[in-house]
């Protein structure tokens, strides 16, 4: 205990540096992710099918090897990263992957002949794109959005492995001092699980609004909850 | 490029790839284990029981995988309890998976008519006797398809053994960028066995759905 009361400062500097990694990372692979699922779908497979391969690669490798590539591999093609920029870098490029695949997922949920109609009105892509298909695929990924986030924020633990002083590397250098090593981890724990519940409340309450409109008829234990 | 850092440390690399299979197998078969009485508790009639699985969900899915590993590997030696690098690697990736696992295995099984369960307290049929019998061979098309998808996430999991020193793939390919100096080719080696690792799985999830054509 004493050690985390000593070290609190710490161990605040290390939250908020896991807390900015993980919203700048978010913000950008959202961006780009949803940037290139609009692309796929306007260009079709010559930039589909290369994507398609960057998601299988990048989705389907364990976020500890995208990191040492960024960490280790770099280098050896003479780009030197410091730690949190070769984190940063690994985890946007597992998140572009993912909100890709996100994305794609919304774009294919609307029904292509909306798009015909507007075509048929007269109506510019950029401008159909803008008014009709985008605000219908944000209501359609929130909840895979925030379902993916609430459990990406877990994964900035890994950075840890490359000495970022995030949550779980600077429990890693306080283990070294401490004789409770058990509480200090309980603790870390504790912050991260403090973050994701935030985002999982959020996912519940997105996959709650999602639901509404068309509920399935619940054959439930009835009662039971 | 220098490809034959990878050609002369085959033989190290395939008995990695292996280790991460077992840890994958023994953590997937251990989950389920434990995931199923957890399942059944979380939706009891005892409230106790219901409190208890209900946290350890929450607390389980909410906490990275890596610090319930440090937990068990680095945490337990404080109450006198030393566990080998390798099971506290199981141990750590079991009761993460166990949460997400016990989650999809309760869906299946409130998928489950509720008047099943009341014509089985009819019949006089006892709970564990209906459980194997009667409910669990209907909720198993139910649970399998989110479990078998799910499995991608405990073989990437597994990389996490790395971290307290087993030499599975990962950790494997940690030892041989330090002593080779060829990063790019080993980390390109190793993510293309876990990309065939994931294929073989998601053949895996082809057969279950073949097997079990979804019911939703």
């Amino acid at each position: 205990m004493d050690v985390i009361v000593a070290q609190f400062p710490l161990l605040c500097a290390a939250t908020w540096l896991t807390i900015w990694m993980f919203v700048l990372v978010t913000a950008i692979s959202t961006l780009l992710g949803a940037m290139l699922a609009v692309a796929a779908d306007a260009f079709g497979a010559p930039v589909a099918t290369p994507l398609a391969v960057y998601g299988w690669i990048f989705r389907g490798t364990p976020e500890l090897i995208v990191l040492l590539a960024c960490y280790l591999g770099l280098p050896a093609l003479g780009i030197n990263l410091d730690p949190v920029e070769a984190a940063i870098l690994a985890f946007t490029l597992i998140g572009v992957a993912f909100q890709f695949e996100i994305f794609r997922g919304g774009l294919a949920g609307i029904n292509r002949q909306q798009r015909e109609a507007a075509r048929a009105l007269g109506m510019a892509w950029n401008v159909t794109m803008r008014r009709i298909v985008l605000p219908q695929v944000f209501a359609i990924v929130l909840p895979a959005w925030t379902t993916f986030s609430a459990g990406f924020i877990k994964a900035f633990a890994v950075a840890s492995a490359i000495s970022v002083a995030e949550i779980m590397g600077v429990t890693r250098r306080l283990m070294a001092i401490s004789n409770e090593p058990f509480v200090l981890i309980a603790f870390a724990g504790a912050i991260y699980a403090a973050i994701s519940s935030v985002l999982m409340i959020a996912e519940l309450l997105t996959g709650r609004a999602a639901k509404f409109g068309a509920r399935p008829v619940s054959p439930g234990k009835g009662g039971a909850a | 490029m220098n490809w034959s850092v990878v050609a002369d440390n085959a033989g190290l690399l395939l008995s990695a790839t292996l280790s991460t299979i077992a840890i994958s197998i023994t953590t997937i078969l251990l989950s389920v284990v434990l995931a199923l009485p957890l399942a059944v508790m979380r939706d009891s009639g005892i409230a106790a029981l219901r409190r208890v699985t209900a946290a350890y969900s929450w607390a389980t899915r909410a906490t990275p995988t890596l610090t319930l590993l440090f937990l068990a590997y680095y945490g337990l030696p404080q109450f006198g309890i030393s566990l080998s690098p390798l099971t506290a690697v199981i141990v750590g990736l079991t009761v993460s998976a166990a949460g997400f696992n016990m989650e999809f295995i309760r869906a299946g099984l409130r998928a489950v008519p509720a008047a099943q369960y009341d014509a089985m307290r009819a019949l006089g049929i006892p709970f564990p006797t209906g459980l194997r019998r009667l409910i669990l061979p209907q909720a198993i098309p139910v649970i399998l398809p989110p479990l078998v998808s799910n499995l991608t996430l405990l073989l990437k999991g597994s990389s996490l053994a790395s971290l307290v020193a087993v030499n599975e793939l990962t950790g494997q390919a940690m030892a041989l960028i330090s002593f080779t100096y060829r990063p790019i080719e080993i980390l390109a080696t190793v993510a293309l066995i876990y990309l065939a690792l994931n294929g073989l799985l998601l053949l895996v999830q082809r057969l279950c759905e073949r097997r079990f054509p979804s019911v939703a």
